[in-house]
């Protein structure tokens, strides 16, 4: 669970706020934050996460609670270690460079918590199995490439079973494949797991997420389920699905259509 | 299982590396332009500009070691000391705004020449009998065969390369801090006050 | 011309990498400490014996190629121009060791081993990710740092003259050092989201194997280090 609540944050040397009174709930199961560029989808991930304003700089205000701890504090980041997945959209960065090892590069974060070897080895192992990705174990992380990558990234976040997963446009790397089995991913995971993605792949995304929010300049412009994806809000904010946008540019299609099928479905047919 | 050792933010863990990565990859781009320096010192000095002169020292002791085992060559590790000499006084040279403008920066860069060399040529006169790296070696030669004598040779071969490497070194320092986007610079403060900005 | 780890098999690779560092070091010391001229020469005896026994006398070709400019270096400037020919042989035995016992320690020593031997041993945990971090910057970097010249000599860079150069440098150098600051953010956030800083010392995942036979090993090579600086110092 995590809760937002009238929260602004500013970036150090920013002359404005990135994210601006916003407030919203997510609860457990898969919520898609979306917006235009500069938007704050990302800058939401990284207060949830607890990097900002603590890694980043920067000034925060209002309320945050992710599993009813505070991120912004010292104490509530002690109590959220481990319990918090985190990925960037760039896998490149996201390497640790300090493992030698795409098996060791998913071990990462739990050797740091102290987790017993074995259990690290037995998490480490299951989560490389869970995104299909165990045969790359041996491999050195800088062999791999950018789809491999980031398979291996998300199994980093995985492994030490967090109860929060916090993905930023977690399938850029990936083909039309990768991004199925991610979506598979996904709904393995346990229902208690509270999964936030900030993507600008709607149309993927869409399939997945429970629950849409949409947002512009810091703040939450609407929220709801995915029809959202095909609402004059998300047109005005270039946030629609690929079937919405061709019905918007088509021309008089309203509501415009979610998906292919709903496409279809209401082209007239000759 | 507490550690209280382990000081280094995730910041300078990230940070520390790159410098190191800087101040070995330079020598790639000083072979095509034939110019006699190494520059290997370029990232020690922009860390001490940007962060100070602790993790300065850190940078330039992970340098010496990192550069003995890529290059496999045991004997860079004697010059340790001059490595973490050149992280002091970039320390200190941040701190006295030594990168305000080209001339005082060209001027901190001599001095740390002067010193370094300094610190050099006893290490690379009585650990290795004047022979160290190829340029450096090949003047000492000449000057040994023009009958001055080793000592000397030496050190004069040493200033020779160490006044033009660091000078030009704090020229490509005080360029990057000139250039640092806005959002960047906001995240070191330091560099305001090594451009004398403060 | 071997530079680093090389898989294989034989005592010193299963040897702790603290007992393979040990002999580097006690190699260090006493081809300074003990007399010249059969210190030295011993102690160069005695470690190329060793990567012949450890089954590791691939690195002597290395170690030649990298001894040979000092050889060459040290006969012309105190044979040819000086006359001090002892000291130049002393001077090339002792770099001569120094470079095969190093070049033993690269060739049998994983540096993901030696992580996980410092990690086990425990020490700070910082110390070992600087080192296996800047391990796998270096060759990242220095492949930048060649792009990124062969781009600019390519699009017509000038490097001739002394302000030509200088030019030339801050065109080279400028994108280099600016592409790696630019790294250090989302970097130092990945490294927070997975746990570098929460004052927990890290659990190695592979550590080394640490035998009665290694530490009775550092223990002789301690004994010889004392034993050499005591003659040093007391004749």
């Amino acid at each position: 669970m995590i809760t937002f609540e009238s929260l602004s944050f500013r970036y150090p040397s920013a002359d404005r706020d990135a994210i601006d009174g916003l407030s919203f709930e997510a609860a457990p199961g898969v919520t898609l934050l979306v917006g235009p560029e500069g938007a704050g989808t990302s800058t939401v991930l990284l207060v949830a996460a607890g990097l900002a304003p603590a890694e980043t700089g920067g000034q925060a205000s209002g309320q945050v609670r992710v599993l009813d701890h505070d991120p912004t504090t010292n104490a509530g980041r002690r109590e959220l270690a481990g319990r918090i997945g985190y990925l960037q959209p760039s896998p490149w960065t996201q390497l640790s460079g300090m493992t030698f090892s795409a098996v060791d590069e998913v071990s990462f974060a739990a050797a740091n918590l102290g987790w017993e070897r074995q259990r690290i080895l037995d998490a480490a192992q299951r989560a490389l199995t869970s995104v299909d990705a165990k045969h790359l174990a041996d491999r050195h992380p800088s062999s791999l490439s950018g789809g491999e990558l980031q398979r291996v990234m998300l199994a980093a976040a995985l492994a030490t079973d967090p109860e929060v997963l916090l993905l930023d446009n977690p399938t850029s790397e990936l083909d039309s494949v990768g991004t199925r089995r991610f979506l598979d991913v996904l709904a393995s995971l346990p229902d208690s797991v509270t999964v936030l993605i900030a993507s600008t792949d709607v149309d993927r995304a869409a399939d997945a997420a429970d629950r849409v929010i949409l947002m512009d300049g810091g703040t939450v412009v609407a929220q709801g389920d995915a029809s959202i994806l095909a609402s004059e809000d998300a047109f005005a904010r270039d946030c629609l699905t690929t079937p919405a946008l061709i019905g918007a540019r088509s021309g008089a299609l309203h509501p415009f259509p979610l998906t292919l099928t709903e496409l279809v479905e209401r082209v007239p047919s000759r | 299982m507490q550690n209280n050792r382990t000081s280094l933010t995730p910041r300078l863990l990230a940070l520390i590396p790159l410098a190191v990565g800087i101040n070995l990859a330079m020598g790639k781009i000083v072979a095509a332009l034939a110019i006699p320096v190494f520059l290997d010192t370029v990232g020690t000095v922009l860390v001490a500009a940007l962060v100070g002169t602790w993790p300065a020292l850190i940078t330039g002791l992970v340098s010496q070691v990192t550069f003995t085992v890529v290059d496999a060559r045991i004997m860079w590790l004697f010059f340790l000391p001059v490595q973490l000499f050149v992280a002091l006084y970039a320390g200190v040279a941040a701190q006295r705004a030594a990168f305000r403008s080209s001339v005082r920066a060209v001027a901190w860069g001599l001095g740390l020449g002067l010193v370094a060399a300094t610190l050099a040529w006893p290490i690379a006169l009585y650990v290795f009998g004047g022979v160290t790296a190829g340029g450096v070696t090949v003047v000492t030669t000449v000057l040994t065969g023009l009958g001055v004598p080793l000592g000397w040779s030496v050190f004069f071969a040493s200033m020779s390369a160490d006044l033009v490497d660091k000078a030009i070194t704090f020229l490509l320092v005080l360029a990057v801090l000139r250039s640092l986007p806005l959002r960047m610079a906001a995240r070191f403060p330091r560099a305001a006050s090594a451009l004398g900005r403060q | 011309m071997i530079l680093g780890y090389e898989s294989g098999s034989g005592f010193l690779y299963r040897a702790h990498p603290f007992t393979v560092l040990t002999l580097v070091l006690a190699t260090l010391v006493t081809v300074f400490a003990l007399p010249a001229l059969v210190g030295p020469l011993g102690v160069l005896v005695g470690i190329v014996l060793l990567a012949f026994i450890g089954g590791v006398s691939k690195v002597l070709p290395t170690a030649s190629v990298l001894a040979a400019p000092f050889w060459f270096f040290l006969v012309v400037i105190h044979v040819i121009l000086g006359d001090a020919p002892t000291r130049a042989l002393v001077v090339g035995l002792q770099v001569s060791s120094m470079i095969v016992a190093f070049l033993i320690f690269l060739v049998v020593t994983h540096p993901g081993r030696l992580v996980d031997a410092m990690l086990a041993r425990r020490l700070p945990a910082g110390a070992a990710y600087l080192l296996a971090s800047a391990l796998q910057t270096v060759p990242r970097l220095r492949a930048r740092a060649a792009a990124i010249r062969d781009a600019q000599l390519v699009r017509g860079l000038r490097v001739q003259g002394v302000g030509g150069r200088v030019q030339g440098l801050l065109a080279l150098g400028m994108p280099l050092v600016l592409g790696a600051l630019h790294e250090v953010d989302e970097r130092s956030l990945a490294l927070a989201s997975r746990g570098v800083q929460t004052g927990l010392h890290p659990t190695p995942l592979h550590p080394p194997s640490d035998s009665s036979l290694d530490r009775l090993a550092r223990l002789l090579l301690y004994v010889f280090i004392v034993a050499a600086v005591a003659v040093r110092f007391l004749t």
